[in-house]
């Protein structure tokens, strides 16, 4: 068994800029990060970038071995964690080795959904979270020409995107919802979004799921998909099939410690679980969020980084009692933003209609750009909670601005829906 | 560009605007410092800003190594 003052599961965004801000407030303190991946930290923020080759495979690593050795920072590759049992503070990895800690840290992320149709077992089923399988991405779509791609969201544009800066003309998507994003846009910011896939030659078939995976036909393509069979009883020849459904996290491993969790690991807004010493943070922690008063979870690097630093500065003060740092509130409104065939789209704050008090629409198809804005009161205040911006960069500082200064709006309530209405006026006080 | 004046170091802080894609982590941990502009780009904010080494840490956190940190007294590029 070891011994060690900080445990960090996972070494992405969060678990590294923990490691990072537990080393500059405790010098001596024993730092171990576990990664189920064999790299230092990379970025993949960039891994869309580089399957669309606009990024190198060397840009995408952030942390050389040498950080860890002068952070003296451990860290453990190729490792899952398997159990956590808190009470003796213990957590078992997948090489058998047991580790006890003082404080633990959990930042595992998200995984992709698997679809686990008839035929899923098949070659050239392509699904995107890791290096590996940008790799793999960017090996088969070099030899394919034929692309169906699986599910209506983000990770779908990567996809669309990265396949057609590979020579991939014949791509089409398949969407169970009546529109492409159903679950996160409205039908006319979905309409600008696709718009742009169409002029590209994308096709979108909205209203149908895949039935099975079939295999393709001949010996030199034995073992590989060659269609996706759908339950309206279409057959979409392919390649290669690339699939984005969701991500979820891995939690199995938690499953005998009683630690909360809803959809994600619960924490309060200092990213602490319900388990002593426990914590969590980035993409795999839906913590109490104090800007819009509810159980919140957030997908993006800024927000990975930023819990990533409140986590270890939480863990720090509690493992000194006091002494080193302060308790920390997590506050931050962040935003995730993504390009595709040269455009762009952000999603900022909540975006939940169900949630908000009104909607606010900017924008339209012939214009080519669409702004949601999210209104809601919440202690008196007329609040921006959350926005969607598609194809309009300028409109994202000044609302998420707006959402962090939990902004008084009600002055400019009636000029929101108005494209002249300068955004930044929100700000001026 | 902006001089960092408080604390130990002075960085002399630039963004390449051609790798910077608008993350945004340098704004959540470092909101003093950096804002994103009307391209959705981050930028260098007048005045005081954030501690050296929260500046730092903000650097270190950009996933596309946009943010170039200078030591103002020795002429350094210290990150990246």
């Amino acid at each position: 068994m070891k011994s060690v003052d900080y445990l960090i599961i996972g070494g992405s965004a969060a678990g590294t800029t923990a490691a990072e801000v537990v080393r500059s407030l405790v010098p001596e303190a024993s730092i171990t990060i576990i990664t189920d991946e064999p790299y230092e930290e990379y970025s993949r923020v960039l891994l869309p970038f580089y399957i669309r080759k606009q990024s190198t495979r060397e840009q995408l690593f952030l942390k050389k071995p040498q950080w860890y050795q002068e952070k003296k920072i451990e860290l453990v590759k190729n490792t899952k964690a398997q159990d956590l049992e808190p009470k003796s503070h213990r957590v078992k990895v997948s090489s058998g080795e047991v580790y006890q800690y003082g404080k633990l840290l959990i930042a595992i992320g998200g995984f992709p959904v698997e679809l686990s149709v008839d035929g899923s077992e098949l070659e050239n089923i392509l699904y995107f979270r890791t290096v590996d399988d940008a790799d793999e991405i960017l090996k088969v779509a070099a030899e394919a020409k034929k692309a169906v791609i699986i599910g209506g969201g983000f990770v779908s544009l990567d996809f669309a995107t990265g396949f057609y800066a590979n020579g991939i003309s014949d791509i089409t998507i398949l969407v169970r919802e009546p529109y492409y994003w159903a679950g996160k846009l409205d039908d006319v910011s979905s309409q600008v979004l696709t718009n742009v896939l169409l002029e590209n030659g994308v096709k979108i078939i909205t209203g149908d799921e895949i039935e099975k995976f079939e295999p393709s036909f001949g010996e030199a393509s034995e073992g590989k998909v060659g269609a996706v069979l759908t339950r309206g009883g279409k057959t979409l020849e392919c390649d290669v099939a690339a699939v984005g459904i969701g991500i979820r996290p891995d939690i199995l491993w938690l499953s005998g410690s009683a630690v909360k969790i809803n959809r994600w690991i619960l924490t309060n807004e200092y990213l602490e679980t319900n388990l002593p010493d426990v914590y969590a943070a980035g993409d795999c922690a839906e913590f109490f969020d104090v800007i819009f008063n509810k159980q919140h979870a957030l997908g993006n690097w800024a927000n990975a980084t930023s819990q990533g630093s409140v986590a270890a500065k939480n863990m720090v003060c509690a493992a000194t009692g006091g002494k080193v740092g302060a308790r920390t509130i997590f506050e931050t409104a962040s935003s995730y933003s993504d390009s595709f065939f040269g455009k762009s789209y952000t999603f900022i704050g909540v975006t939940d209609a169900k949630y908000a008090d009104e909607v606010i629409s900017r924008g339209s198809v012939e214009s080519g750009k669409m702004t949601r804005i999210f209104v809601k009161t919440i202690d008196n205040v007329l609040r921006i909670v959350g926005a969607t911006v598609i194809n309009d960069p300028a409109e994202v500082g000044p609302l998420t601005s707006a959402v962090k200064g939990k902004t008084d709006i009600f002055p400019h309530i009636d000029k929101l829906g108005d494209l002249n209405f300068d955004l930044k006026k929100l700000l001026e006080t | 560009m902006a001089d960092q004046t408080n604390g130990k170091k002075k960085w002399k802080i630039t963004v390449d605007r051609d790798l910077c894609i608008g993350a945004a982590s340098c704004v959540a941990l470092a909101m003093k410092t950096f804002a994103l502009d009307s391209e959705n780009k981050a930028i260098v904010l007048e005045g005081e800003g954030d501690p050296p080494e929260v500046v730092k840490l903000a650097a270190e956190s950009c996933p596309t190594k946009a943010i170039i940190l200078v030591d103002e007294e020795t002429g350094e590029q210290e990150y990246p």
